[in-house]
């Protein structure tokens, strides 16, 4: 059984590398975003640090997350057509996409403003909500490697 | 074991040696950055800029970063299985 689930017809294969290739970038994103904002406070030179995290954020993650959401839905449409049943794990991919798409906007608009006000706060607000999205994240690629239910 | 996985493995390694390598190179710019700068030098530094616009160290990150996206399309298409 599991090698016939392997098994798929070519015309699948390039949205789901553009739906991998997303999520990895994105995934990379959040994380460097995550670690630049949290860490910056501690650091010598925060002002750069909290502009590395933005831009990250703004050039990698939200072109990373587009092409992320285009590749799922492309795959979606292609495996399960207009079916109203989805799996569990596609469940739980739509769940962290979209709430990750909303943090990671919002991350986006505190992180922005951070840097162009100079308030830490902010900031660090910025960083503990990328933190939540990318939990979620993280455990949405075990769903979609597991893929329970 | 298919030869697509064979080569993901291969590939795998290529990248972690690869990232490994490229990365010391930028490590021995951060070490020399802090020397620099516990020496009272903050001017800049002809040795520093050299290493941080080392050719070797850009070639093998994007060595390493070429095999990760080669395991990723070898995984999708399986190419020989």
């Amino acid at each position: 059984l599991s090698v016939l689930a392997s098994i798929r017809p070519d015309s699948w294969n390039f949205p789901l590398f553009l739906h991998v290739l997303g999520a990895m970038v994105l995934v990379g994103a959040a994380a460097v975003g995550v670690a630049a904002e949290l860490v910056a406070g501690r650091s010598e030179d925060p002002a750069r640090l909290r502009r590395l995290a933005f831009r990250t954020l703004l050039l990698v993650g939200v072109p990373a997350w587009v092409a992320m959401r285009v590749g799922a839905e492309w795959i979606h449409s292609k495996e399960f057509g207009s079916s109203s049943e989805d799996p569990d794990w596609v469940g739980i991919g739509y769940t962290t996409s979209e709430g990750g798409g909303l943090f990671l906007l919002v991350s986006l608009v505190l992180s922005g403003v951070a840097v162009r006000r100079g308030r830490p706060a902010l900031a660090t607000a910025a960083g503990v909500i990328m933190t939540v999205a990318l939990v979620g994240w993280l455990i949405t690629v075990w769903a979609m490697g597991a893929k329970p239910g | 074991v298919g030869r697509c996985a064979i080569a993901a493995v291969v590939l795998w390694a290529i990248s972690i040696e690869t990232g490994r390598r490229g990365g010391d190179v930028y490590t021995r710019a951060n070490t020399l950055a802090k020397e620099l700068v516990a020496n009272g030098n903050d001017q800049p530094s002809s040795e520093l800029r050299a290493l941080l616009r080392d050719r070797t160290g850009l070639i093998l990150n994007c060595v390493s970063t070429l095999a990760v996206l080669l395991i990723l399309i070898d995984m999708i298409w399986k190419p020989g299985a």
